[in-house]
């Protein structure tokens, strides 16, 4: 942190930002040690609380305590888990704010570039400077606050949130580090086109926010699903832990009918479904082994689309300068 | 070894695609090397573009540009450049600011040098550049871009907002620096006569191009300001006349030596410059020195 073992542009961009360095490093720490305590804390009370033998909601005597500890412990774990799965979903942006702006457009926007560019190194080593060590650093960061993630979704007492939710799918796997890499691509290009601090900050920031809102829509896309009918009315065709992408009923001919189609208008069900020659529900869902492929396809996608911004940045630096 | 410091072939730069508004255009000459250059012109003339452009800090729509015989982009470490408002990373101090130079010019950095030159200005190395004042921040942009030991140094308006004292500190640590290493030193100025005592070579760019171009005693003495009877000028050049009644006052760029009815006199640099920025279609003169060699420079 203090850029020691730096040499060359790498010093100056740590010298420079050193406070912001410091400040993200004091949070990484807390975060860590938050994803640690919060969990083994709760985990703790909960096997405490299963060998009392106290009925929770029960206020009567020596439970009252324990029971009032345990609630407010899986409370807190609760809560935490799903504010940290929002907060390594807006990472991404938090980052693209930072590099497009302090780093990048201010440098341009003020004029130093002009000072950093007539010096011993060329303007693509100052941008690789301003590109790779952040997205080293922060994909670093979050690669680790990832897997505190993953490890205090272990760690806790029971699995919070659905392995395919918006906010824990991202900050379980590779696809959050993906979108970190992103963000730092696609500041740099908005920097350089710009030129100017706070616009650079608003289109970096509006450009990493749009990816991360669509991509959670072609997600259930990226990999193929499997199909399951039941063959009992009452039957539940996907299984345990699955990701429903689609459901509905099922008739003989194989035609798929909507989920609804014998709920509505208080019809009587079995005679409706007598009449449609309905053979069972049916869902199309991914399992929880497509987990990593989904990951992996995304994260390829995202670092695809990284790979096209960071050209186009380095590009676009070619056609300014000499 | 390499003689010329800068040639431009050509040279021109259009910021913008939808106004055709040229800052530098057709704009062809060249700058010997060991030569301390004056770059004069009016404000928004094209001088600033034709110091970023040979360092490399923009690419040129048009034409070339080549530096120490290389194109400016492989010649940046032997560039030194202040731009006019002399960016420095402010928050920085000053020791931190040479470190910085250190960092950036691995190989060249003489650091004993930059700090002599902030010792000379009294400055206390642990300040910080937000701090300091006009003269300061000049004097440590000077170090910083000295301290690389250059063989050409681009400054654009390097003594624009400084006191006399001030100004006249800076240019003699620069011209010590300059001489001890044979540097070539570029420093423009809208001040036409600013840098008259310490260039020996000088560029007027007008209007996008370079109208006048090389040493500036053989430039000045390439004209004579003539008075007299009004009468025929040929075959000398008129860059300016006005004339009362029957009386004329010249200045003429000579073909041949002088014979008429007129007194003559040598004009000073500044009534030469004005005389030409007033007559915008007087012809160009680069004298030989000043005249680029190859017809396509190398290619930026």
């Amino acid at each position: 942190m203090n850029g020691l073992a730096l040499r060359g542009p790498d010093w100056v961009a740590v010298r420079v930002h050193r406070g912001t360095l410091w400040t993200a490093a004091v949070l990484l720490v807390l975060s860590v040690a938050l994803l640690v305590a919060v969990p083994l804390w709760a985990a703790d009370l909960a096997e405490k609380y299963a060998g009392s033998s106290c009925p929770i909601r029960l206020s009567n005597g020596s439970c009252t305590d324990n029971t009032w500890f345990i609630a407010s412990s899986d409370w807190a774990y609760r809560e935490l888990m799903a504010k940290a799965g929002v907060a390594l979903l807006l990472l991404p942006v938090a980052f693209a704010l930072f590099v497009a702006g302090p780093l990048i457009a201010r440098e341009l926007e003020s004029g130093t570039y002009r000072m950093s560019w007539t010096q011993s190194v060329s303007p693509a080593r100052w941008l690789t400077t301003r590109t790779v060590l952040p997205a080293l650093a922060l994909g670093a960061g979050t690669a680790a606050l990832i897997g505190m993630y993953r490890w205090a979704r272990w760690a806790g007492p029971g699995v919070r949130g659905n392995w395919y939710a918006d906010s824990t799918f991202p900050a379980t796997g590779p696809v959050g580090v993906a979108y970190v890499l992103l963000a730092v691509a696609l500041a740099a290009l908005a920097a350089l086109l710009v030129r100017r601090t706070l616009p650079a900050m608003g289109i970096a920031g509006a450009a990493t926010s749009i990816v991360i809102w669509v991509m959670p829509h072609l997600r259930g896309h990226l990999w193929p699903t499997t199909y399951a009918a039941g063959n009992s009315p009452r039957s539940w065709p996907a299984g345990p832990n699955t990701w429903v992408q689609e459901q509905g009923l099922v008739d003989s001919s194989g035609k798929r009918l909507p989920y609804d189609l014998c709920l509505k208008g208080m019809t009587d069900e079995n005679a409706c479904w007598t009449k449609n020659h309905i053979s069972g529900p049916y869902a199309v869902f991914h399992r929880a082994s497509d987990y990593w492929p989904l990951q992996l396809v995304e994260t390829g996608i995202v670092l695809a689309l990284t790979a096209l911004a960071a050209a186009a940045a380095f590009r676009l630096l070619r056609r300014t300068a000499a | 070894m390499n003689d010329t410091a800068i040639e431009t072939v050509g040279l021109g730069k259009r910021y913008s695609r939808k106004r055709s508004s040229w800052a530098l255009r057709d704009c062809s000459f060249r700058l010997p090397t060991g030569r301390i250059c004056a770059l004069v012109g009016p404000n928004g003339a094209g001088k600033s573009t034709l110091l970023a452009l040979a360092a490399g800090l923009l690419r040129p729509t048009e034409g070339t540009v080549s530096v120490l015989g290389r194109t400016p982009g492989e010649a940046r470490e032997l560039i030194g450049y202040v731009a006019q408002d002399k960016p420095l990373i402010p928050q920085l101090s000053i020791a931190d600011t040479l470190r910085m130079g250190q960092e950036l010019n691995p190989g060249r950095w003489d650091m004993a040098a930059a700090e002599r030159i902030v010792a000379e200005g009294k400055l206390d190395p642990s300040e910080r550049v937000r701090s300091l004042s006009g003269g300061q921040r000049t004097r440590v942009a000077l170090a910083l871009a000295l301290g690389k030991r250059p063989e050409l140094m681009l400054l654009d308006e390097p003594m624009a907002d400084l006191d006399p004292l001030a100004r006249h500190q800076l240019m003699g640590t620069l011209m010590a620096e300059a001489a001890e290493n044979g540097t070539t030193v570029v420093m423009s100025s809208h001040v036409l006569t600013e840098l008259e005592g310490s260039c020996d070579y000088l560029l007027l760019v007008d209007g996008g191009r370079v109208r006048l171009g090389g040493e500036t005693e053989d430039i000045v003495a390439a004209h004579t300001l003539l008075t007299g009877p009004v009468a025929d000028l040929a075959p000398h050049t008129v860059i300016e006349q006005r004339t009362a009644g029957r009386g004329l006052t010249a200045l003429v760029r000579r073909d041949g030596p002088i014979e008429g009815p007129w007194e003559t006199a040598e004009p000073s640099l500044e009534e030469l410059l004005l005389a030409h920025l007033r007559s915008p279609d007087a012809p160009d003169l680069l004298t030989p020195s000043a005249e680029h060699r190859t017809d396509t420079a190398v290619r930026a």
